[in-house]
């Protein structure tokens, strides 16, 4: 599924035009970035948690030169499915 | 910071961020996740411009074990989603850390950085092939002291060459119990231990176990043992009477000595003659000799070593050489030492051993060379 029919069932669930919808979506992502720019999480219940992880800088070898690479430290965005979610996965695939 | 935001915040937050009321978010929100839950759980991808990707993946059934039974269980074939963020959202997300970059190490650097690193994944190979166990070390260690002199980052590097010595002498193992009795009685001559050393190595070295050893030989060594508890008493009877020349306590040391004499022999006469000398050589000696003499042996094991043992006592792990040097007639090979041997630890000033001292790390490092050559 991609940008453009997410916007279009959530358009038609809520009553809303696309403008506003992607006005939404626009907010909702900055949200998150200034949120997880903090090191805050988000929950979204019976979705998932997104979380911005903590990763230590490490020595690595360069797959291709072999040479040793020291990679530094960053902090990624992660998500963690809910169980709820995990769950219907499950089912579904059953 | 560090705070876990729920749904009616983050209801809030948007409609701070958008201007548009809370009812309008609250309904946006749900149908928005649900979309692509919905969506994810007919299995589809979905793609959302500026967040990223969300991807259902399926996950292959694989054995594990029960954390807390220890029971093998299988986890069965599963979905799982993953979320891969928007390079935007990422970047923005690692802001903090955004002006690090990508380094290449040059070797030095490496090993300076993570010499214990580097050195960990050589020491397996090490037991494979215990008759060249020379070959390793010189590399292992040249490359070890040129990044020091670089930059003086003593108490890390110095760790690296540590598992070398460690691997080596694990062969040799069930030596142990021969040499246990070294540590009380350090006069036992050197001859003594070698030709012990040489009559239990042949079939040492084939069963691995020191429970199979006879039990004639278990025997002997409780008899060494039991010889030199004995004598331990004797000299704290001595050291006593010598402390405090009460009556009472000079008789009651009269008393025991012919007792403990007695036993002395008793015990090691059965086996060898060398051992009876041994023990008796311990008894003259008095008692505070004794102590410090104690002070300055230790025992290498399986993961105790010369230079383990160097760098505790002189601050460097090069000095080694010198432990090595005043126990050679204990020591066959540097790199094979059993364990449970007990060395003797050298006074810092007999070889002028000053971890501060440039020159006199360089002529350990000399030494050891040499005695790489020696044994080629």
């Amino acid at each position: 599924m991609d940008n453009k029919s997410l916007k279009k069932i959530i358009s038609d669930e809520i009553g809303k035009t696309g403008n506003e919808v992607d006005l939404l979506i626009t907010g909702l992502i900055n949200v998150i970035k200034d949120r997880c720019a903090d090191m805050d999480s988000i929950a979204v219940p019976g979705f998932g948690l997104f979380e911005p992880r903590k990763r230590l800088e490490r020595v690595n070898v360069h797959p291709s030169t072999g040479k040793r690479i020291l990679i530094p430290p960053k902090i990624t965005l992660t998500f963690k499915t809910s169980a709820v979610m995990k769950q219907r996965l499950k089912d579904t695939n059953e | 910071m560090n705070n876990k935001i729920s749904f009616p915040e983050l209801v809030e937050l948007l409609s701070k961020s958008t201007n548009a009321s809370k009812k309008t978010c609250e309904a946006f929100l749900k149908s928005f996740f649900g979309a692509i839950e919905d969506a994810l759980a007919a299995g589809e991808t979905v793609k959302i411009k500026n967040l990223g990707v969300f991807k259902v993946a399926k996950v292959e059934a694989r054995k594990s074990v029960h954390v807390n039974t220890g029971e093998e269980i299988e986890i069965p074939e599963h979905n799982k989603i993953i979320f891969t963020p928007d390079k935007s959202l990422a970047d923005a997300v690692n802001g903090a850390f955004a002006e690090f970059e990508t380094i290449e190490l040059d070797d030095d650097a490496v090993e300076a950085i993570e010499g214990i690193d580097n050195e960990a994944p050589e020491t397996p190979e090490v037991p494979q092939v215990p008759e060249i166990p020379e070959v390793p070390q010189p590399q292992d260690e040249a490359p070890e002291t040129k990044s020091e002199g670089d930059c003086p980052t003593p108490p890390l590097p110095p760790e690296a060459p540590q598992p070398e010595p460690e691997a080596e002498p694990e062969p040799e193992a069930p030596e142990t119990p021969v040499q246990t009795p070294a540590p009380v009685s350090t006069f036992i001559p050197p001859a003594n231990i070698d030709n012990d050393d040489t009559a239990e190595e042949p079939d040492d070295d084939e069963n691995d176990d020191d429970e199979s050893r006879p039990s004639g030989k278990a025997a002997f060594f409780w008899g060494i043992i039991t010889g030199f508890v004995a004598s331990c008493i004797l000299f704290f009877a001595i050291s006593i009477a010598v402390g405090f020349p009460l009556v009472i306590t000079s008789s009651e040391k009269e008393e025991d000595e012919p007792i403990e004499e007695v036993k002395a022999p008793e015990a090691t006469a059965a086996d060898t003659t060398t051992v009876a000398i041994a023990t008796t050589e311990v008894a003259p000696a008095p008692a505070l000799h004794a102590k410090t003499e104690k002070l300055r042996t230790d025992t290498v094991g399986r993961t105790r070593f010369l230079t383990t043992m160097a760098r505790e006592y002189y601050g460097d792990f090069r000095f080694w050489v010198y432990i090595y040097q005043e126990n050679k007639s204990v020591i066959n090979n540097p790199d094979k030492i059993k364990p449970g041997t007990v060395v003797v630890i050298p006074d810092a000033a007999k070889y002028g051993i000053d971890a501060n001292n440039p020159e006199s790390v360089k002529r350990a490092e000399a030494l050891s060379k040499e005695i790489q050559k020696g044994k080629k």
